[in-house]
Parts: structure tokens; C-alpha cells; sequence
């Protein structure tokens, strides 16, 4: 007579070894997510190759070319812009020559002009479609550059530094003063606050009327 | 950020260009139909699932090439100018002065353009004909820009051609024409508003001595012209000036809403129609008319007659005129007296009276429908009644100087030039015809049979935005340009002179306007627009300077010092004095009376998505014409059980998909159509809208509608004879977005007389004396609001006046075109799923046959004690410190709580994802400041929040913390010709809003819900004659 089947003492775990393991793959990925699905995570550190290997470091940074000269409409308008290549060709009609690249990378400046054909930047700094930001309205208030952007004059080539998020936004529209600075200092990226850069802010919100808002339709529309 | 690229060759990123072009070819038709979203549920587009696949798998396979670079997303670009274009500042739009002409009639406008494309039209506020407003037409004009349909290259029999292949087939045939003096070429235009135009067909006429030229309008202004050419011996037009007149009489003339100037009339009208300024300064208006009009919506005094009846009544009011002591025999009029009903002789005699108590300050219009003798007749009232010189002037006449062939002769009718030309069609007289955007095969009167005639031109050419039905017959259909790709100049009705500037190039290759094509026939001295417009006007005004004047006439909108006068005029006491003897007779039985549509016009925008789904003013109906009969001829032809329920104190319309087909026939010619029930219109009248049921009109427009110009006759256009009405026992289904007439007693629409207006204003529109219900009990302590403090900083509120409103529908499109609103459908309008942020509700009054009608424009109302946040489960609405009621798109999971709890009823729910289907030409017209919404959303009214965010930034980078008034203006307010809608801070009493909201006549709708609504209105007032005892009779 054959015996009846039995399952193996083991089996009796492996209720429990299920339990176990799928709480932690479920924390696991609860964390995942958190961590490397943030913008945190997605957006910082960004760091494209981009057509031209401009180099913010040596203009801004060596050269100490003030941010507004190429990015002339971020006083007035929504878009601090990518210069036109006309900008671009205001010093490199004479500078032809780079001190690292040479001719290589200057001459693609000196193309486009001719051409016509725009020069493809690969975007880095990106918001959601429905998201409307004004740099306009962000740098007259005494907001530097640095403040989302970081230190651009630092980098060779252009690395994202924030996460640009909605919750990101918010912790600067809650509480603006940490950001402030005087409007003269807003391209000044190196600059540092003498003391708690919060209370020289205070003074900022007062001179500047800072009332940042936090309704839902200051920025979507 | 990037730039757009004006040259077609490099736009558009290269997978979804090639879609395009696979769209393009012909095979594929079904799916260009398919693919535009618009009328996409009302085509039954019949494409197979697989052909679907197929090409949409080929858009794909192109987008995936240049997809999953990074990982993070997709990587971006981002292209800069390589040369700075002048004053552009990416992301700040630019603001252009231009100017349009819509059959011969021209307004100023500034057009918003973002990096280059326009976006959005508004009116020039320093152009006498806009006065800072719009008509709906005008908004929408930039539809037909982007419409994916345009005729984009030239075509020959249908066929896909080349310009060169054009020049080279009749390039031969138009030298050949020279050396015979032009004899058998003739051109065919509507009416131009152009002096550039002009000097072109000029030169064409010396090249081409024996050459014809036909100018047909549809809807023409020739009545007008020759009644007035007959009284006074000039080619003149009558300039009215409403603001100062205080009695009005409107013999069938709706110049609120369908005469030329009617922007600017309407704005002169509500000027004139102020309660607070006492009892002079209120007009009052008489109208007398057949169908139910938008200025028969505004009248203090209102009496349908059939239509052949209509110039008696005139000659009635003559009478009693000369027997109440106006001398008019004096002026050679004999007058036989006409017999009038009772109620006639008693409302002639009580307006005789108010008129002789108003010499000076009255005017009597007559609308461009009725004969020329009445407009005779009308004007020489006018000038009996000392009118003319006060209220009325008599203006040089622009159309006649610019459209007729011998501008100093006597008036030509558009209706004889058809006739020649369709008889030397007929005789084989015409070598070559060349239309000029016009589209007579479709809008000639159906006896003159002008579409089968055209054949017997030994070559014919269309010139036109889209390949029209006339497009379709003629040899070759050439590709035109839109208004706002070519540079232009107009005179206005009143003699302003504008240029109309282009604002952005030509999308499709070497499209050409009118003038250009001519000038091109006939080898004029320059060949593009911008060179002809400067040499028309160096001609004129040309010398030391010109340049800087040209400049500023750009900027400005206008051309300085170009206003015509006044002119003098003399009586023929002649033809006064046989004047009644050429009225037309009087008709037993049902009259038929054809109208343009006051969206689609002739049927010019029979392909315009915005204007299909804008709803009639007085019917709101959608998408279709229909045989409009009052509620006793229904009863009479047996139908009217199937158009109207009656229930307990409202009447609404049956159900929508059973509407009885009737077949109409005037003069052995027959029309199949639907049928609806007009209340307010005379009871043997039956009228059509012009406009659909056009053959070749475009995916959009296709199947819309009932072709009325079929009945058309070139005897009597307008009023073609009497009808025989016969009931199909079939049906057909209407799309109408206020099927119900009735306020259910609610005090929604607030209205009165103006002694009791005066006599005790504070109760006028009160709570107390009209709303039964106390205020509703707040479920918290409104005192606290956390953070929200409505009393300070800026608060955001409207008011609508709606003694102004007169229901035209210029906000609902401009509202449109400003919020990025989707047109969803015949089919969807049906099922109540149109999407405008802004209705106009109608209401009847009284009774059924003859009732009074009201207007309310309805926006989202901005409660502080919103219902829909207060369902919402994720927070999608909330509100703003500001007290605007904020929807957060991206938060709404699409339960429609919200639209349920609101009592205004104007939230509107994305059923279909309405954006997703747009073409690249499509997506160009989209405001990039509003976001587009998606599938199962909800969206709203935002008083158009975008506007305010802006000058918000703007006043703040000035240093400022105050937002002056008035520098926001949401698009309803500055589209609205009668300036009806404010909109304000009413937290600074000094604004108008808040002065607004503080007086006597300010109402809140449904105010016992407690709901603190922001938007307010101003009960309307009416002003009837207390001779007349009952209102409105």
C-alpha cells in the first residue's frame, strides 16, 4: 500500500517566508520609487551633451560675463532665452580661436550664423507643460540665478541642480526669505550672505513687496 | 522657447511632417476627415480599421526614430534665433494693428501673435468701426488660417497642380485676351472694402478695355443704396449715430447684430440706453419685423408682421405722421392710405406721436432686406422729422466708390450683374471667367443657375481660401491667401481708411490675395500686395515723409485724415411722389423670408468649427439651419405636438431627435429641411437661414445644414414668395443648447420699466421684491476662513449689465479663442457636451406667439461659498486668496461631483479628448498661455486667469503693487461691442466694478443659495411707451 503524499516539514515556513519577503520587496519599492522616481533623483544631475561644447565655467566664471548679457530677456520676460546666435557672434567675429577646443567648436557658432540653421541646445532645465514660471517675475523680486540654477559659472558643461518640483517650488513660496538677495547681486553667483541669509531676506520682502503666492493658479492656468 | 520657423520646408518636426504629407495624398482623404476632431462624430467617417492602422503606424515608426534617447525622458531641444527678430521677446506676445473686410464691410483690429503666429483678434479700439469690440465672425476669422482643409496648391479639374503649370496653360490665353482688348474675360468678386484692390481692377480695365467685371454680394447693401440714389440723386449710404437718438424705429433692420457698422452701432445703441440718466437718457426702441431678431431682443416695443405687410406699416406711420401735423406733401409725398389691422393703427399712432415729440432726436433705419422704396421712404421721414444732420447722415458711399464699374454713375445691383453674367455665360460669350474669392455657384439665386453655367467659359479660375462649390466647377481652383498673411487696406462703412498688415507669411507656397492675381494678369506696375498697398497710398499721400506716415498708420491701425463728411443732399420730389406705387404687393398665405446666419453669414465660415457650435442668438440651435415657424403654423401643419411639451408654467422644445422634416416650395422650387418652433414670429412667416448646405465645404461643415439659397429668386432674394409647407412624416435630429424657455419662476433675469426704475430704484432689482426665499443659513462660521481674507488685497469680480447685453455672441467665440475651448460636435451638443466657458441664456416671456426675450450671459459665477469645492473628493477646485475659484487639472480624476453641485451649471467635462487629434497647422492657433486639457477632466471659466497673472508680473516688475483698473480685460469683456461685461478688483471702490456692484440695479443670481457669487448683473430696464399699454405689443 502505497503511503498517502505529505508535504515536507519545510513547507510549514514557507507561509511565513512569503509574508516576510513580500513585505520587504513591497517596502522595497515603496522606497524605489520615492527615491530614484523623484525629480530628486530624475532631474538633478541632468547633464547632456550638448551640440557645442561651450563652456559656462570659462565665459562666466574666467571671463566673468555678467548671466545677462546672453540671457537678456529674463528681467522681461517669461524666458530668460537661449541666446540667438547673433549674441554668440557680437565677440567670435574676432575670436575665432578657443583656448581649449581651438577652431572646432567655435566654428559650428560661426555656421549656424551663416546658415542660418539654428544650433539644437538639448534642454536641461524643464518644467511640466501646465507649469507657467516667469523668470521675470523671480529675478526682480531679488532671486539669483543660483537659486534654481546653481553655480552655472562653475560647470563646463551645464548640470541640472535642482529638482524642480512642485514641492520644491513651494518650500521657496512658503518661506522666500533664505532666497533673497539684493537685485544688483542676482548674477553674483558666488556671492554669500554675511550671517543668516533669512534675516538679511526679511529686508528683501520689505523692499521688494515679496508676497509670493500659493494659490493653485499662480503657476497652472 | 523655440523660435517658429516660417519656412513650411523646415517646420514641423520631421516624423509628424511626413504624416502630413501621407495625409495629403489623395487616397487618403477619408483620413484627413477622420483626423480633424472637430466634426469627427458627426461624419459617420467611414475609414476601415486597417487603412486607420496603417497610416498611423507610419506616424509612429517616424516618432519613434528619434524617441528613448535618455533615460531620464525624452531629450529636448531647444532652437534660438540665429538672428534676433526686432522687439520680440520669447514667451511676450506682440500685439499688431490690422484690419479685415467681411463682404465690403471693414474693421480695425490688433491681433496677438505668439513668436510669430497669431492667436488671437481683438478689436482696435481707436478704429471708429471696432471701437476696441469684435463681431463673432471677426474672432473666428483666424480659424479659417489654420484650417487644415485650405486650398494649399493650385488645382486643375481637382487635380494637384503647380503655379508654373497654372502660368504656363494661361499665360497664353491672357496675352491673347490683350490683343483683343479683353473681349469674352470676365472676373466675378464679391464686394471689396480695398482702394488697393481698385486701383488694380482699374489698370486691369485699361489692359482689358471690352472686359467685364461682376461684383456680386449675396448679402448686399444695394437697397439701401438705391432707395437713398433716388431720393437724393447721390450714391449715398445713411451713417446713424444712436447714441444721441432717443427714439428709434427699425423697420426689419438689425443693426445690433446683421447691418454694416453693427459693432460699433451696438455700442452706440447701449450708450444711448442709460436708465440712470433719467428719462431722456434712455432711448426707446420700436421694432417692426418678421422673424425674431437680436434687436427685436432689445426692443422697448416690438410688432411682427408678415413680411409684405412690413412696408405698409411704413406708409401707415407716413400718414399718421401728416396727420398729426408733419408736412410732408410739402417734400411731394402721396401717400394712398393703407389699410392697417387695429392693433396696427394703434401702435402707428402712439409711435406718430412719440416721433413729432422727438424731431430731431429720432431715426427710423430700414434693414438692407426690405425695397429700395422703403429706404426712399424712410429717409425722406428722416429728414422730414429734422433727423438728418442730428442722428443720421447720409455718407458718401464706400462700396459703391469701390465696387461699382463706373463709381460716379447710379448704384448697380449685384443681382443684375449675375443676370449679364449668367446670360453671357448662357450665350458663349466668355472666354475666360475669374472668380475672385467668391463663391456665387453656391449663393446665386437658384433660377439664375449660375453653377451649370459656368461650364460654357472656355477657361474658368477660382480664386479662394478653400475649394468652395464654385472652386469645384471652374477649371483651375488657385490657393489663396488669408487676411492675416497678406497685406490689405479697407475703408470703413463711416469712411475710415485702415491697412490691413499681415501677420505672419503665407503657410502654403505662393498663395496670392485678389488684387495680387489681378495685378498679375494684367502686368501692373507692382505684383505684391505690400508693394501694391504702398503705391496705392504713396499715390495719395505720398512726398517728403511718407515713410514715417506709413509707419505710424501701421501702428495705430488707421490712416490719419482719411474720414469721409457728410454730404449735402437734395430731394426728388419725383420719385416720392410715386413712391407707393413701387412697393412691393401685398401676399396672402405663408411667406417665406431668407436671413444670413449670424454665425455663418452667406456661408463664408460654413467650415468654421467655432461659429457651427456657436448657438443661434434667439433659437440656439447648433450646427444647422432649419425652417423656422411660429407655434400656430406648427399646429396648423400638424407638427407641433412633435416641436413643443407644455408642461406646468415652462415650455420646453420636444425631444431633440424627432424633428419633423417639412418640404417647402416657393415658385415651383422645393426644399427639403427640418422644422422648429420660433416663438415671435409673424404667424404665416416661415423663415431659413443662408449659409449651409454647402456641396464642397470641408469635412467640418459637411452635411451641416439645409441649403436655402435653392429657393432663392433673382426677382426678390430675400422674399422669394409664398410658400406651400407640406409634412414629411419623417425626421430629423437638431442640435440646441437651451431647449427650455423658461425661468421656472426663479428671478434670473431681472428686469422692469423704466418710471418704475426711476421711482424708486433701490427696490428695483432687490432681493426683497424679487425672491421669495430668505438667504440660506451658512453650515460654518464665515467669519473665519483661515488665511482667506477677502477683504484685502485684490478681489477679483465682474458685473454684467444686461441692459447692454443684447445677445450676440461675440464673448462666447472670443472666449473660445482665448481659452483654447474644443468645438465637440453635432452629435455631442446634442447629449449637452458642448464645452463653452460662457453661454448666453435665452428666455422667453409672455405670450408664446409673442413673447419678449431675455438675454443672461453666463459665466462661471466665482461663489466664496463655492458648492463644487465643496464635493470635490481630491481637491481639484479650491480657492484663491484672490476669491477666484481655481480647477487644478491636473488633480481631477473626472468625478463630476462638482458640475452636479453647481446651480449656475457651468462646468464643462472633456468627454473625448477633444486636443489630441489637432494637425500641426491646428496646434499654431492654440493660446500657449492656457493649458490644454485632456480626457476626463473638468474645466471652467477662469476669468480668464492667464490675463490677470500677466499684468499681475507686468505691474510688479514696475515696481508696483497695484493693478491699475481696467488693465485687465478678460476676453468676453473686450470682445463685447456693447461694453455689457466689467470686470475688476472690487475691493478698490474706486473701480468700476465696484461702483457697479454698489448700485441700485445690481442683482445676484440665485443669491437665497448663499452661494456670494462674484459675477453680478445689472437688472435690465425697458422703456415702452405708456400709449401703448401693454409692453412689448
Amino acid at each position: 500500500m502505497k503511503t498517502p503524499f505529505v508535504f515536507p516539514k519545510w513547507t510549514n515556513k514557507v507561509p511565513a517566508i512569503f509574508a516576510v519577503s513580500f513585505t520587504l520587496f513591497a517596502c522595497f519599492a515603496i522606497f524605489a520609487i520615492w527615491y530614484w522616481a523623484s525629480p530628486k533623483n530624475t532631474t538633478v544631475g541632468y547633464q547632456p551633451i550638448q551640440p557645442v561644447a561651450y563652456s559656462h565655467k570659462l565665459h562666466a566664471g574666467q571671463l566673468g560675463i555678467d548671466c545677462r548679457y546672453c540671457h537678456f530677456n529674463v528681467e522681461r520676460g517669461r524666458h530668460a532665452g537661449v541666446p540667438p546666435t547673433d549674441v554668440c557672434m557680437n565677440c567670435h567675429n574676432l575670436i575665432t580661436r578657443g583656448p581649449t577646443t581651438g577652431t572646432a567648436e567655435i566654428s559650428k557658432i560661426r555656421e549656424a550664423h551663416e546658415s542660418g540653421v539654428p544650433i539644437k541646445w538639448v534642454r536641461i532645465h524643464k518644467l511640466a507643460e501646465f507649469a507657467y514660471f516667469d523668470h521675470s517675475a523671480h529675478v526682480n523680486k531679488g532671486v539669483s540665478c543660483m537659486v534654481c540654477h546653481g553655480r552655472v559659472d562653475q560647470m563646463d558643461e551645464v548640470r541640472a541642480v535642482a529638482p524642480l518640483s512642485m514641492g520644491w517650488c513651494l518650500e521657496c513660496h512658503r518661506n522666500p526669505a533664505p532666497n533673497l538677495r539684493d537685485r544688483k547681486l542676482i548674477t553674483n553667483l558666488a556671492w554669500k550672505a554675511d550671517g543668516d541669509p533669512a534675516e538679511l531676506g526679511k529686508q528683501f520682502i520689505e523692499k521688494y513687496h515679496v508676497h509670493p503666492r500659493t494659490d493653485c493658479s499662480t503657476c497652472h492656468r | 522657447m523655440s523660435p517658429l520657423n516660417l519656412d513650411p520646408k523646415k517646420s514641423g518636426k520631421a516624423q509628424w511632417k511626413s504624416l502630413e504629407e501621407l495625409a495629403k495624398a489623395p487616397e487618403l482623404k477619408e483620413f484627413v476627415e477622420f483626423e480633424f476632431p472637430e466634426g469627427a462624430d458627426t461624419l459617420g467617417a467611414d475609414i476601415s480599421r486597417r487603412r486607420f492602422l496603417q497610416v498611423m503606424g507610419a506616424g509612429m515608426a517616424f516618432a519613434g526614430i528619434t524617441g528613448c534617447k535618455g533615460i531620464r525622458r525624452p531629450e529636448m531641444h531647444i532652437l534660438p534665433y540665429t538672428k534676433t527678430p526686432e522687439s520680440l521677446i520669447p514667451g511676450v506676445p506682440q500685439y499688431y494693428a490690422t484690419s479685415m473686410a467681411l463682404g465690403g464691410d471693414a474693421i480695425g483690429l490688433v491681433v496677438e501673435a505668439h513668436e510669430g503666429r497669431p492667436t488671437k483678434i481683438e478689436g482696435n479700439s481707436s478704429h471708429p468701426a471696432s471701437l476696441g469690440a469684435t463681431s463673432r465672425q471677426h474672432q473666428a476669422s483666424i480659424l479659417d488660417l489654420y484650417n487644415p482643409e485650405r486650398s494649399q496648391v493650385p488645382s486643375k479639374s481637382g487635380k494637384a497642380s503647380t503655379w508654373d503649370a497654372f502660368w504656363d496653360e494661361t499665360n497664353p490665353v491672357f496675352e491673347s485676351l490683350k490683343k483683343t482688348g479683353g473681349e469674352g474675360l470676365c472676373f466675378l468678386t464679391g464686394y471689396t472694402a480695398s482702394p488697393s484692390f481698385r486701383e488694380v481692377r482699374d489698370h486691369a480695365a485699361q489692359v482689358f478695355p471690352k472686359a467685364k467685371w461682376f461684383v456680386y454680394e449675396p448679402v448686399n447693401r444695394d437697397n439701401a443704396l438705391q432707395g437713398l440714389h433716388a431720393l437724393t440723386g447721390q450714391t449715398v449710404e445713411p451713417l446713424y449715430h444712436f447714441e444721441k437718438a432717443e427714439r428709434i424705429v427699425s423697420i426689419d433692420c438689425d443693426f445690433l447684430d446683421s447691418e454694416p457698422f453693427q459693432v460699433a452701432y451696438a455700442r452706440a445703441f447701449a450708450k444711448g440706453r442709460n436708465p440712470d440718466l433719467g428719462k431722456e437718457g434712455m432711448n426707446r426702441l420700436y421694432v417692426v419685423e418678421s422673424h425674431y431678431s437680436v434687436t427685436g431682443g432689445s426692443a422697448d416695443h416690438r410688432l411682427r408682421l408678415k413680411p409684405s405687410n412690413i412696408p405698409y406699416l411704413l406708409v401707415a406711420l407716413a400718414n399718421e405722421l401728416q396727420l398729426q401735423g408733419l408736412n410732408l406733401s410739402g417734400m411731394g409725398l402721396d401717400l394712398k392710405s393703407v389699410n392697417t389691422s387695429e392693433i396696427q393703427n394703434k401702435w402707428v399712432k402712439a409711435l406718430a406721436t412719440d416721433l413729432l415729440d422727438h424731431k430731431g432726436k429720432s431715426v427710423i433705419t430700414v434693414g438692407k432686406h426690405q425695397s429700395p422704396a422703403l429706404h426712399t421712404l424712410a429717409h425722406a421721414l428722416n429728414i422730414a422729422l429734422g433727423n438728418v444732420g442730428a442722428t443720421v447722415e447720409f455718407r458718401p458711399s464706400t462700396v459703391h466708390r469701390l465696387n461699382a464699374s463706373n463709381p460716379k454713375g447710379a448704384p448697380e445691383t449685384s443681382i443684375d450683374a449675375l443676370r449679364t453674367l449668367a446670360s453671357d455665360l448662357d450665350a458663349g460669350k466668355v472666354e475666360a471667367l475669374v472668380v475672385l474669392d467668391s463663391n456665387a455657384a453656391y449663393s446665386a439665386p437658384a433660377d439664375l443657375d449660375l453653377g451649370a453655367k459656368i461650364a460654357k467659359a472656355k477657361i474658368s479660375i477660382h480664386l479662394g481660401l478653400d475649394a468652395d462649390d464654385t472652386g469645384a466647377l471652374c477649371t483651375w481652383q488657385l490657393p489663396m491667401s488669408h487676411y492675416l498673411e497678406t497685406w490689405s487696406d479697407t475703408i470703413a462703412y463711416d469712411g475710415t481708411a485702415a491697412i490691413g498688415q499681415p501677420l505672419i507669411s503665407p503657410l502654403y507656397d505662393n498663395t496670392l490675395d485678389s488684387a495680387e492675381l489681378v495685378a498679375k494678369i494684367s502686368g501692373y506696375a507692382q505684383e505684391k500686395s505690400h508693394d501694391i498697398v504702398q503705391l496705392t497710398w504713396s499715390k495719395r499721400r505720398g512726398g517728403a515723409g511718407f515713410e514715417i506716415q506709413w509707419r505710424r498708420w501701421l501702428h495705430d491701425g488707421i490712416i490719419s485724415g482719411e474720414s469721409a463728411s457728410a454730404a449735402g443732399v437734395s430731394l426728388n420730389a419725383q420719385v416720392l411722389s410715386t413712391l407707393v406705387r413701387t412697393l412691393p404687393a401685398q401676399m396672402n398665405g405663408i411667406e417665406l423670408i431668407l436671413r444670413e446666419h449670424s454665425c455663418l453669414g452667406d456661408g463664408r465660415f460654413a467650415n468654421n468649427a467655432w461659429l457651427l457650435e456657436t448657438p443661434d442668438p434667439i433659437t440656439r440651435l447648433t450646427w444647422d439651419n432649419a425652417v423656422m415657424m411660429s407655434p400656430k403654423l406648427a399646429e396648423k401643419l400638424g407638427v407641433r405636438d412633435e416641436l413643443m411639451d407644455k408642461d406646468d408654467g415652462g415650455i420646453t422644445l420636444g425631444d431633440y431627435r424627432k424633428r419633423p422634416m417639412v418640404r417647402v416650395t416657393v415658385n415651383g422650387r422645393t426644399l427639403e429641411a427640418a422644422a422648429w418652433v420660433m416663438p415671435g414670429i409673424a404667424e404665416e412667416t416661415i423663415l431659413l437661414h443662408l449659409g449651409f448646405g454647402r456641396m464642397h465645404v470641408g469635412a467640418v461643415g459637411e452635411g451641416a445644414g439645409f441649403n436655402a439659397y435653392s429657393l432663392m429668386s433673382a426677382a426678390s432674394p430675400f422674399a422669394p414668395g409664398e410658400a406651400k409647407l407640406e409634412n414629411l412624416n419623417r425626421h430629423y435630429s437638431l442640435a440646441c443648447t437651451q431647449d427650455h424657455w423658461s425661468m421656472e419662476n426663479r428671478p434670473l433675469v431681472r428686469d422692469g420699466e423704466l418710471e418704475e426704475y426711476l421711482g424708486n430704484p433701490e427696490e428695483y432689482a432687490s432681493e426683497e421684491k424679487w425672491n421669495e426665499h430668505a438667504p440660506e443659513k451658512s453650515l460654518w462660521n464665515e467669519e473665519v476662513r483661515g488665511d482667506y481674507d477677502f477683504t484685502k488685497g485684490m478681489q477679483w469680480g465682474m458685473a454684467i449689465d444686461l441692459n447692454s447685453c443684447n445677445g450676440c455672441n461675440a464673448c462666447i467665440v472670443a472666449c473660445q479663442s482665448e481659452n483654447n475651448i474644443p468645438t465637440v460636435g453635432k452629435e455631442q451638443v446634442m447629449r449637452g457636451r458642448e464645452m463653452h466657458w460662457i453661454r448666453i441664456d435665452r428666455y422667453f416671456a409672455g405670450d408664446v406667439e409673442e413673447p419678449t426675450i431675455e438675454f443672461q450671459p453666463v459665466n462661471c459665477q466665482q461663489c466664496e461659498n463655492a458648492p463644487c469645492e465643496e464635493v470635490c473628493p481630491v481637491g481639484a477646485t479650491v480657492h484663491t486668496h484672490e476669491g477666484l475659484n481655481d480647477m487644478v487639472y491636473n488633480r481631477c480624476v473626472g468625478t463630476r461631483y462638482c458640475a452636479n453641485n453647481c446651480p449656475y451649471k457651468v462646468r464643462r467635462f472633456n468627454f473625448f479628448n477633444n486636443n489630441n487629434d489637432h494637425t500641426e497647422t491646428e496646434k499654431m492657433r492654440a493660446n500657449p498661455d492656457v493649458t490644454l486639457r485632456f480626457r476626463g477632466v473638468m474645466e471652467k471659466c477662469t476669468y480668464c486667469v492667464q490675463r490677470i497673472n500677466h499684468e499681475r508680473i507686468v505691474t510688479k516688475n514696475a515696481g508696483s503693487e497695484i493693478i491699475a483698473d481696467g488693465a485687465i480685460t478678460p476676453a468676453c469683456a473686450q470682445s463685447c461691442p456693447s461694453q455689457a461685461i466689467v470686470f475688476g478688483n472690487i475691493n478698490d471702490p474706486e473701480s468700476r466694478v465696484a461702483k457697479l456692484k454698489k448700485h441700485p440695479r445690481n442683482y445676484e443670481m440665485l443669491r437665497d443659495l448663499n452661494t456670494k457669487p462674484r459675477t453680478s448683473y445689472l437688472a435690465r430696464v425697458r422703456n415702452p411707451n405708456p400709449a401703448l399699454e401693454k409692453a412689448g405689443a
